[in-house]
């Protein structure tokens, strides 16, 4: 474990991902010094969430817009049969309007104590693997308050930075300030 | 308390206690009426002995020993009654009511976690002090008191309430009330009743069938038994909310449920596999036949699949009718009328969420019934009617909806005055209250703020009442309408779907959106133009055959993006909804379709978007928004209210009445 740890999983040409969550438990040492991210991109810029949260990714399409919903809100979209609130990260963390090309957009579906959410994202990247001790924990640097609040910390791939984000925290954070209107 | 099973089993346990024991002491409020009119029914008394008994057993295998100490002094009781010691005269039953409704206050004790203020010794010593007058009576002659003894027994244990308790010594016994052999022994005077020697729960066998007659611990003292009902209730407290969500489903049904979707497997199969080999084919024409039989099977098992999973959520409307003869002769009793209760299919089956919500608007009728309708004895005997009055509730199926009525035989409504009073009342013009026929008009007694009473009873007639009905019930979809004839009676008739997970939704489209209203909160729907909308006094209203209808564009609202210029005209339409008495215009482009649409939450964080009921997926794929018309309508009369206090009184009152 002295190299890098990571391995590429190329993201299918249909362009779903289906994560095989129980492929993982197998191998050597999961759980304590590995960790499965799926990164992904916001502009240039990688972030990752555990592959543990990640339920499956989904291209974009037919979102329904939600009026008087939080700005942040992409709209709802229909998960086999079920009404999926899409979170549009980018307005989320208050980046400026996508410029890369919109047949890379997806939706990461995840899963937190029952609710169920689709985040809206630039492109889905890869799954990486990599060591625990390869994560600067930073919660929080000061890159301002939405995505401050929300980072669990940083992981060095070389030179690629990739943002690790905290779910429960995101989704939290999320709902609180949906429920403030 | 619970040694020797885990909390989950115990959990479980006390969950299936609270459940067993609301249904059976709601059960026995209806023995108990039933058998004050049939005071010598054995079979009625040994199932009133049965169910009381079984709920006492429950209860002290789960160490429910406040429970148990009431159930106790009342199967006493009931054992005289039972043996014929004693008669089920209206006082008995009385106090065996109170007793009942002790009961069930501390089974919701044990619900809530949250400790009830309940006179556990009075009803305790009410009870023996009735049995004991029952003893008395008894050795003096014989069997059963005369009529009159039972008034003459509630005097006495009035009085002697106050005095000492001895009686309740009399209650120590330990044995399974078993057979009707003799008496209790009589009251040792020494208060309180020994612990009896029985083992602690911990040294028990495993779980016996809660039910069973077991030996059962009565309360060695108050303080004792509260000690060890507070880890029960805190307990049962963290699954309080659940019970109320789940739901008990005949096998047969979900049986039919599984057959069901195999057989919508066998579909899929059928379709995948023509899908599959195309290769080869040379009768297409025969591919295209054997492709639309699949799919006409796909539909027909669809159809069925729905019905059936609406029907595993379906129950009797008996659980809320249930409750009605306990009521009924409670306040006729207060009010001293004489009523019969008839009740006709209660099997009537209903959604659950609609029989969660129907319980209070037939409360209402009901009381109303009682208190405005039926008439005093002595009045009816003048009338030549049957001194004693009916109140029927029937429920029955009549296609997609399912009707309840309200029969009463009183002296029905007074239209003339009920007119007098609106006008009175300024809800309605004197020119209008001419116009109307009877049968319009007796129906404004729905209409907020209207009350024929000229005095206020402790029943009904506070005034606010009838709109409440009207408006619970309309938010279940369904209508409630109210037909009289003077001195016959009067018919209140409720209208309710069948579910309301499903429902007809009205499509409309402000392009390029859409979304879909309830079908039944719309009354019409009115093409217009542009220039049909004037406004007073800035809001935008329609002048819709002489009634000033206040209009919402759905665009400005919502704020839906425009389309680009040089498109289709967007047409222009007008949905007219009505909820309660409030009415509102919506404004939209086009009408494309109606359909029955399944409601979805959207989860979490959409849920508290008002104006929203929820989402729903369209034959296509697409899903579309729910609009909560009921919120819609609040908010706008709000915003009415709020920024044009100058209107006139006649609009204000229309746009915001009740809001």
């Amino acid at each position: 474990m002295e190299k890098m740890e990571t391995a590429v999983v190329p993201v299918s040409e249909r362009g779903d991902l289906a994560v095989e969550r129980t492929a993982t438990p197998g191998m050597v040492d999961f759980g304590e010094s590995i960790l499965q991210l799926v990164s992904f991109k916001l502009g240039e810029e990688e972030y990752a969430l555990d592959v543990m949260n990640v339920r499956e990714i989904n291209r974009i399409s037919d979102v329904t817009r939600v009026p008087k919903a939080p700005y942040f809100v992409e709209g709802v979209m229909n998960l086999r049969g079920k009404i999926l609130p899409v979170i549009n990260l980018r307005k989320r963390f208050g980046f400026p309007p996508s410029s890369t090309d919109p047949e890379e957009a997806r939706t990461i579906v995840v899963f937190q104590e029952g609710v169920m959410v689709g985040l809206a994202v630039d492109q889905v990247f890869q799954v990486i693997r990599i060591g625990r001790d390869k994560i600067e924990n930073n919660e929080g640097i000061g890159l301002g308050n939405v995505l401050d609040a929300v980072m669990a910390g940083v992981a060095h791939l070389g030179d690629r930075l990739v943002v690790l984000l905290n779910l429960p925290k995101l989704l939290e954070t999320i709902q609180r300030d949906a429920g403030r209107r | 308390m619970g040694d020797g099973f885990d909390n989950d089993e115990m959990k479980e346990i006390v969950q299936d206690f609270l459940q067993e024991a609301t249904e059976m002491l709601e059960g026995l409020d209806n023995y108990f009426v039933q058998l004050e009119n049939n005071p010598e029914d054995k079979t009625l008394l040994n199932e009133i002995f049965r169910t009381a008994h079984s709920i006492k057993g429950s209860a002290g295998f789960i160490n429910l020993t406040r429970i148990v100490e009431v159930a106790h002094h009342a199967e006493n009781v009931l054992n005289q009654l039972r043996s014929g010691n004693m008669r089920a005269e209206p006082a008995v039953i009385d106090i065996i009511l109170e007793a009942m409704d002790a009961l069930k206050v501390l089974v919701n004790e044990v619900k809530t976690g949250e400790q009830a203020d309940v006179d556990i010794e009075g009803i305790n010593m009410k009870l023996d002090l009735l049995l004991q007058w029952g003893e008395d009576a008894g050795a003096g002659d014989g069997s059963g008191g005369e009529p009159s003894g039972g008034e003459e027994m509630a005097a006495a244990v009035r009085e002697e309430q106050a005095i000492d308790r001895v009686a309740s010594a009399s209650s120590s016994d330990s044995q399974a009330p078993a057979a009707s052999h003799e008496a209790p022994p009589a009251a040792p005077p020494s208060p309180p009743p020994p612990p009896p020697p029985s083992p602690p729960p911990s040294s028990r066998p495993q779980p016996p069938e809660p039910s069973g007659p077991q030996r059962v611990t009565p309360a060695a003292s108050r303080e004792e038994a509260q000690g060890a009902e507070a880890p029960g209730g805190a307990k049962a407290a963290e699954g309080a909310g659940e019970s109320d969500q789940t739901i008990r489903v005949e096998i047969s049904r979900l049986d039919s449920v599984m057959n069901l979707v195999g057989e919508l497997v066998l579909g899929r199969n059928r379709l995948v596999k023509l899908s599959g080999d195309v290769d080869g084919v040379v009768d297409f024409e025969q591919r295209i036949k054997e492709v639309a039989e699949a799919i006409s099977q796909l539909n027909r098992v669809t159809t069925d699949l729905q019905t059936a999973v609406i029907k595993t959520r379906m129950q009797p409307i008996k659980k809320v009718l249930g409750k009605f003869p306990r009521m009924v002769r409670d306040l006729s009793r207060k009010m001293g009328k004489s009523i019969r209760l008839e009740l006709v299919g209660e099997e009537t089956e209903l959604d659950k969420s609609v029989i969660e919500e129907i319980g209070d608007p037939l409360v209402h009728i009901i009381r109303n019934s009682i208190d405005h309708g039926v008439e005093l004895p002595d009045d009816r005997i003048a009338q030549g009617k049957d001194p004693e009055g009916v109140v029927r509730i029937s429920a029955y199926q009549e296609g997609n909806s399912i009707v309840i009525e309200i029969v009463d035989d009183g002296r029905g409504i007074d239209v003339e005055k009920v007119k007098k009073k609106a006008v009175e009342r300024g809800i309605l013009t004197e020119a209008d209250a001419r116009r109307m026929t009877d049968a319009e008009a007796v129906n404004i007694i729905f209409l907020p703020g209207f009350s024929t009473a000229d005095k206020v009873t402790d029943v009904s007639g506070r005034g606010v009442g009838m709109d409440v009905v009207r408006t619970n019930i309309s938010k279940i979809n369904g209508s409630v309408e109210v037909s009289t004839q003077k001195g016959l009676g009067s018919t209140f008739t409720i209208r309710l779907p069948l579910t309301i997970a499903i429902i007809q939704a009205l499509m409309v489209t402000i392009l390029p959106e859409t979304y879909a209203i309830p079908l039944a909160s719309v009354v019409e729907t009115v093409k217009i133009t542009e220039k049909d909308i004037k406004t007073i006094s800035g809001s935008e209203v329609l002048n819709l055959r002489q009634q000033v209808l206040p209009l919402i564009r759905l665009r400005d609202e919502f704020k839906v993006p425009q389309e680009e210029a040089g498109s289709t005209p967007a047409g222009t339409y007008v949905v007219v909804v009505q909820i309660g008495s409030k009415n509102l215009g919506l404004v939209v482009d086009r009408l494309p379709y109606q359909e029955e649409v399944v409601i979805k939450s959207m989860g979490p964080i959409l849920a508290g978007i008002r104006g929203l009921a929820g989402a729903t997926i369209t034959g296509d794929g697409k899903v579309v928004i729910i609009l909560d018309v009921g919120e819609i309508l609040q908010d706008v009369s709000l915003r009415l209210k709020t920024t044009s206090p100058q209107m006139g009184a006649g609009e204000a009152a229309m746009l915001g009445n009740g809001g």
